[in-house]
């Protein structure tokens, strides 16, 4: 299995010379099965530069087929979209996954950012074939990989996802708040047990996050602690903060890598995922 | 007048090491204007800005600021939530953008903060903020006037001039030439033929020249004698032809344009997320060249991130 990252940044994208390093596209991660299959989780600003990648394969030719999980439809996770190459090729398809909801559907959550008077295409005017697969959390098979949705705690409510192919596992929760006092969410130490790679929403220092309790996102910290109770090999730092520039994002791995020493989780590689990062599994 | 880039991209915010140098933010323009706060978009960029004026601790919560929209498409519009002084009570702020006929500014503003893709609604933000739908024509804000016309973009956009102090500064985003639009040498027939024309009426090319000149002709009256005019060039002439009724200029047509008008300086702006610093770099020499083979000395020049001048 082969993982890249395509946008790593949380909230909003941020450019400028201060996250050349890290990255300011906002989340997107591709990940590469058995068959030069291609699932994409979340469709943040980094899809636009995944999908001008893809258009040198069959997908410029209008002969490829890709999945996208979608952990929610927050701005973050879908602003990408519109300017996804592919989808405006004749020929290719696309199945695209997210959250059942029961107000509203999610083809229309995807249309509403293609309309007027908010952009000039509409999703209807994309060519290619796209299917909407609403899910609920549980497992479901895409292509030569078991996929299973989880649920995780953030406002209005969203997805993680496990996606084991060729004995290997990759897990992802973008956005998720932990719980209060010591406990762990049980839902995500289950969706993540034995992960080869974990991804985790670690927006927050902990200063960060006693300020903004509440708002669905976590820390590093709480991410080890996850990633040692799910017996999870490697953590990404994942969705970062807007004003967490290259320099903090280098203190706070630091950080997070002591204090996780220091609590006894040992054999637990923690690194900051950035735009452009590629893993072999 | 002071002026400050804070986003300079069209489209999509575009980061990476390649674009430190003209800019990755979208689209946001900060205009002092005797004493006045205006704002020109509220693309990403007005993320950066709002982190500025909240760094002014003797503002906070006494702020007035004016936004006025070239209308709302996402690049436009997108760093709004994330303005920070807008959470800010005590602060106030008019909104300002095209009277619609089919759901109110305000509507479309909130639209973006609807909790599908939002977890904060617009009436949380904690500041005064009123919208004002504006028609063609002139407003004033204190002692500058503001002067809002229609250009040539999908769905419709304000191109504004704004004359304060005896300066001019005029901010044509998102606009394009109507020529290639109605005609390119020759009759569109799937565009209805002009008032008082009827299809294959003989004299029909000359008129449709005219009444195409006459559109055109509208951003060189907004923009005419102007310190400065911030225009839209997304596309270098090749891209262009590949992207007619985008509602985008080529660099080509937005020098022509700023000549015709005599115009004082030109800013090239609304970079395309596909180029990089070098390529924006060749087309401001590009955009000189043509200036000094025509013998002019209108300053033309590609906004930069963060970019400040004073008009």
């Amino acid at each position: 299995m082969k993982i890249k990252f395509w946008g790593t940044r949380g909230s909003i994208p941020t450019p400028g010379p201060k996250t050349v390093r890290y990255g300011g596209n906002t989340s997107c991660v591709e990940v590469k099965i058995g068959n030069n299959d291609t699932i994409i989780i979340d469709a943040g600003s980094g899809i636009r530069e995944l999908g001008l990648e893809l258009m040198s394969t069959e997908f410029g030719k209008g002969k490829g087929q890709g999945d996208v999980l979608l952990t929610h439809t927050h701005w973050d996770h879908i602003q990408g979209f519109p300017f996804f190459v592919p989808a405006f090729v004749p020929g290719n398809r696309f199945v695209i996954y997210g959250a059942s909801r029961v107000d509203k559907r999610l083809e229309d959550t995807l249309a509403g950012q293609m309309e007027s008077p908010y952009f000039p295409v509409r999703l209807g005017d994309m060519r290619s074939e796209i299917r909407f697969n609403e899910i609920q959390e549980g497992s479901v098979q895409v292509k030569t990989a078991l996929v299973t949705a989880g649920r995780l705690n953030h406002p209005g409510g969203a997805l993680g996802y496990r996606i084991e192919s060729g004995g290997k596992v990759f897990t992802y929760s973008s956005d998720t708040e932990h719980p209060p006092d010591d406990k762990l969410d049980e839902n995500v130490v289950e969706l993540f047990r034995g992960a080869d790679l974990m991804v985790y929403d670690s927006q927050y220092t902990p200063e960060e996050y006693l300020k903004r309790v509440g708002w669905g996102h976590s820390t590093g910290q709480k991410g080890a602690e996850v990633a040692w109770a799910a017996g999870a090999k490697r953590l990404a730092i994942f969705h970062h903060d807007p004003a967490h520039g290259d320099d903090k994002m280098d203190e706070i791995v630091e950080r997070c890598r002591r204090e996780a020493r220091e609590k006894g989780i040992n054999n637990l590689e923690i690194f900051a995922a950035g735009d452009g990062l590629e893993i072999e599994l | 007048m002071e002026v400050k880039f804070w986003g300079t991209r069209g489209s999509i915010p575009a980061p990476g090491p390649e674009t430190t140098i003209y800019g990755g933010e979208t689209i946001c323009v900060e205009v002092r204007a005797e004493g006045n706060l205006i704002i020109l978009d509220a693309g990403s960029g007005i993320r950066k800005l709002g982190l500025r004026l909240m760094a002014d601790a003797a503002t906070i919560g006494k702020l007035e600021g004016h936004i006025l929209l070239s209308h709302t498409h996402w690049d436009h519009i997108q760093g709004f939530p994330f303005f920070v002084p807008a959470f800010v009570k005590g602060n106030r702020f008019i909104v300002y953008g095209a009277n619609r006929a089919t759901n109110s500014l305000e509507a479309v503003l909130a639209g973006q903060m609807e909790h599908s893709y939002f977890p904060v609604n617009l009436d949380g933000m904690g500041a005064d903020v009123k919208f004002v739908e504006l028609h063609e024509g002139q407003l004033r804000i204190g002692g500058t006037l503001i002067t809002a016309k229609v250009l040539n973009h999908p769905g419709g956009v304000f191109g504004y001039r704004i004359e304060s102090g005896g300066k001019t500064l005029v901010y044509a985003t998102d606009n394009e030439p109507y020529r290639e639009l109605l005609t390119i040498g020759e009759i569109r027939l799937d565009s209805p033929p002009p008032a008082g024309m009827k299809q294959g009426d003989a004299s029909i090319d000359e008129r449709i020249t005219n009444y195409v000149r006459d559109l055109d002709d509208r951003i060189v009256q907004l923009s005419a004698g102007a310190d400065l005019l911030i225009h839209d060039a997304q596309y270098t002439r090749q891209e262009y032809k590949s992207r007619i009724g985008w509602g985008h200029s080529s660099v080509d047509d937005v020098v022509e344009i700023a000549l015709k008008a005599r115009v004082k300086r030109l800013m090239l702006f609304h970079h395309d997320p596909a180029h990089s610093d070098e390529m924006i770099a060749s087309m401001e020499a590009y955009a000189t060249e043509m200036v000094r083979n025509r013998g002019e000395n209108m300053l033309v020049s590609a906004a930069r991130a963060g970019e400040e001048l004073t008009l």
